[in-house]
């Protein structure tokens, strides 16, 4: 008896239709990027604000307080730049991709940095959004296209502060 | 109110199936039937590892492709299964085998002609990939 | 308790792109070396656990059904632990607990993941509605992180560049690792293209098809077993969340805690000196200096300075991923057991070429999530007392 050749691989597709729910404290930021603003919520356990906030403080699993607010501007807390393409990439390497601590917030934004050289962003960079045209705008972080500088770091970056709160229900 | 979209995931993974399935598949393209030896005797499809004491499976053997119906669901027919009309999806033992191969049965679309202990014989498509649909159906064997 | 726990087998296959192997195949290569090495059957094992990363990764959903026949785990209770890229720590621990707990003698842990299946970085970067599409994969989410640790300890470029090295370097060593450069040079890595600035290719782990599995059992069991076994001296996991105001992923606070209270178990109290290798799960070279402070084996800021005294290189006094560690193999669902395999193997005198001379105490160590598990344990030669 002869075997036949072995079939190596076999095709073994996945295909699954969800329906994504964005949760109550997310939605409420969203709805806010869709008027060009940007909403933050104080937690009265630990007293810090998120921006983006959840429903539920992370630290204290209490609910946050009501959305105010922030001013929009912000600092770059760190970043990478994207220097390599890849399969379902939307952006044209380089780019930058920051963590943004918005002023008045406790917590980071990812989004891009532009105008200006990926070589001259640095932690500490002041930012602010650049907003999409009336029409382009929705409930997404794609209604801010990017931050830009808003001139040069006003502090020294080796002075920006990374030792933070501790970890813990500050009310235990 | 939260706010929520569609969402859709789409992979296309290829799997490894090794040695024996592999050889399985290919037989099936072929129009020929393989099962595996293990300690307690033939497994058809055949298997990597006996799933009983999880050894490793035996050498490859070619089987008639002609077996008996173990047990039986009757369904109707949606786009997409092998036939047209109404058939049954059965376990079938195929002689000289323990265990059974799910597949399905045509009997013309009358369940009255389905019943376990029905023997019944591999019908194969005309064009094979090397895939288990290569093997079509089981149809009832001439009495 | 059940007193003193132990490992008293060690398997792994070869990590590589695995094409030609299924994933039940590549599974039972760990098993079957692992029961070897403790001269044991199927018959002897009472429960069996499975590690595995995201589902995506390989298109295997209920993987502990999928592979019970190659695990060897029909008649037997099997349970799947998953929390991302520590998972295999996570799942020796929970391997040990039920030993532990007195609910089975033996335990088979096993750990595999089959990437090639799949495509890692796609899997890890979709997009979801409501945002804009940012993930650039595994290393897009940790160079940010890196770069923060670099700015805070002022640690020269360097030092990512060497450990990249020095992990290459033991991975020749190691005959089951997938990236084995006995000849890569500092000027090479430095050389090697940029992917998420601060992070070089040559800085950052493969995609690897690989499987680990252990043996944990009791103290009475262990004292028979043919070969020394790794005695457990210390164990600990420990979880944060991905996004809370305040959270330093940097030196996160889960990983200190999950350090300390293994060190607590174990006796320890100055982890550097009492500590001979510590086998730390590093994906990214910079990562290296940052665990080393995360576990308690460097002061903070101070990790670099390690690396570049040649502490950590394979003839220091605290040699850091002595099989070649994640830079040089990772099969995400296994990557985490495989840190706490080598430790176990490290003190069993049974690591061959990457035996660190002498080594009575040991740390494995695995993180997951964005830095969000954390397990580390200390394992010893001697019975702990
Ligand atoms: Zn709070």
């Amino acid at each position: 008896m002869t075997l036949p050749e072995p079939v190596e691989t076999t095709s073994s597709p996945l295909y699954m239709n969800y329906t994504y729910v964005a949760g109550t404290g997310r939605s409420v930021f969203l709805r806010g990027l869709n008027e060009r603003r940007l909403l933050a919520r104080h937690c009265p356990g630990c007293s810090l604000v998120y921006a983006p906030a959840p429903e539920f403080c992370s630290r204290c699993l209490r609910p946050v307080g009501p959305p105010f607010e922030l001013p929009g501007t912000g600092e770059v807390s760190t970043f990478c730049v994207v220097n390599f393409p890849f399969p379902g990439q939307v952006y044209e390497p380089p780019y930058v991709v920051a963590h943004i601590m918005l002023d008045g917030a406790h917590n980071r934004l990812m989004h891009l940095v532009r105008e200006v050289a990926p070589e001259e962003v640095t932690i500490g960079l002041r930012v602010e959004p650049v907003w999409v045209d009336d029409d382009e705008l929705d409930t997404s972080t794609t209604s801010i296209r990017y931050f830009r500088p808003i001139g040069r770091p006003t502090r020294d970056v080796a002075a920006v502060p990374y030792a933070q709160t501790p970890i813990g229900p500050a009310d235990a | 109110m939260s706010l929520s979209a569609p969402y859709t995931i789409e992979f296309p993974f290829r799997r490894t199936v090794g040695p024996k399935i592999g050889t399985f598949l290919a037989g099936l393209r072929e129009a020929r039937l393989f099962g595996v030896r293990t300690a307690r005797g033939v497994l058809c499809p055949p298997l990597e590892f006996d799933p009983v004491d999880g050894a490793a499976t035996g050498e490859l053997v070619e089987l008639e492709p002609v077996g008996t119906v173990t047990t039986w669901t009757w369904v109707p027919a949606r786009p997409g299964d092998p036939v047209a009309h109404d058939f049954a999806w059965a376990l079938i033992a195929i002689d000289g085998t323990v265990g059974a191969l799910f597949h399905c049965v045509d009997v013309g679309g009358d369940q009255d002609q389905i019943k376990t202990g029905l023997r019944v014989r591999a019908k194969w498509r005309p064009d094979r990939s090397g895939d288990l649909r290569d093997l079509w159906c089981f149809e009832a064997e001439a009495p | 308790m059940s007193g003193p726990l132990a490992v008293i087998g060690v398997g792994q296959s070869v990590q590589a792109k695995r094409r030609e192997v299924t994933i039940g195949a590549l599974v039972r290569e760990a098993v079957d070396e692992a029961l070897a090495d403790a001269e044991l059957g199927f018959g002897d094992i009472d429960a069996v656990v499975l590690s595995k990363t995201p589902d995506l990764f390989d298109g295997v959903m209920n993987p502990e059904l999928y592979l019970a026949d190659a695990m060897g785990a029909v008649g037997l209770p099997v349970t799947r632990v998953f929390t991302g890229g520590s998972v295999g720590g996570h799942a020796a621990i929970f391997g040990a607990h039920l030993v532990a707990a007195g609910l089975a003698r033996r335990v088979l842990v096993v750990a595999y993941s089959k990437e090639s299946e799949g495509n890692f970085t796609w899997a890890l970067s979709r997009g979801l509605p409501f945002s804009s599409h940012l993930g650039a994969g595994a290393g897009g989410h940790f160079a940010p992180v890196i770069r923060e640790y670099i700015r805070r300890s002022g640690a020269p470029e360097h030092i990512g560049w060497k450990v990249a090295v020095n992990h290459r370097h033991n991975a020749a060593r190691n005959p089951y690792a997938h990236i084995r450069r006995a000849d890569l040079t500092v000027e090479e890595v430095r050389q090697s293209p940029m992917l998420w600035d601060p992070v070089r290719y040559l800085e950052s782990c493969p995609s690897s098809d690989g499987s680990c599995a252990i043996v944990v059992t009791g103290a009475e069991l262990a004292r028979r077993a043919p070969r020394p076994p790794a005695w457990i001296h210390g164990m600990a996991w420990r979880t944060e969340t991905g996004h809370f105001a305040g959270r330093d992923e940097v030196n996160p606070q889960a990983g200190r805690d999950c350090a300390a209270d293994a060190y607590r178990q174990a006796g320890i109290a100055d982890p550097a000196r009492e500590i001979d290798v510590a086998e730390l799960y590093i994906p990214y070279s910079w990562y290296e200096p940052m665990w080393l402070e995360n576990t308690g084996l460097a002061a903070e800021h101070d990790g670099w300075r390690l690396v570049d005294a040649d502490r950590t290189a394979f003839g220091g006094d605290l040699p850091v991923n002595p099989s070649g560690g994640v830079l040089s193999g990772n099969p995400t669902g296994a990557t985490g057991l495989l840190r706490f395999a080598e430790a176990a193997l490290q003190v069993r005198g049974l690591a061959g070429e990457h035996q660190v001379p002498g080594a009575r105490r040991a740390v494995g160590h695995a993180m997951g999530g964005a830095s969000q598990f954390h397990a580390l344990w200390v394992v010893g030669s001697e019975v702990p007392g």
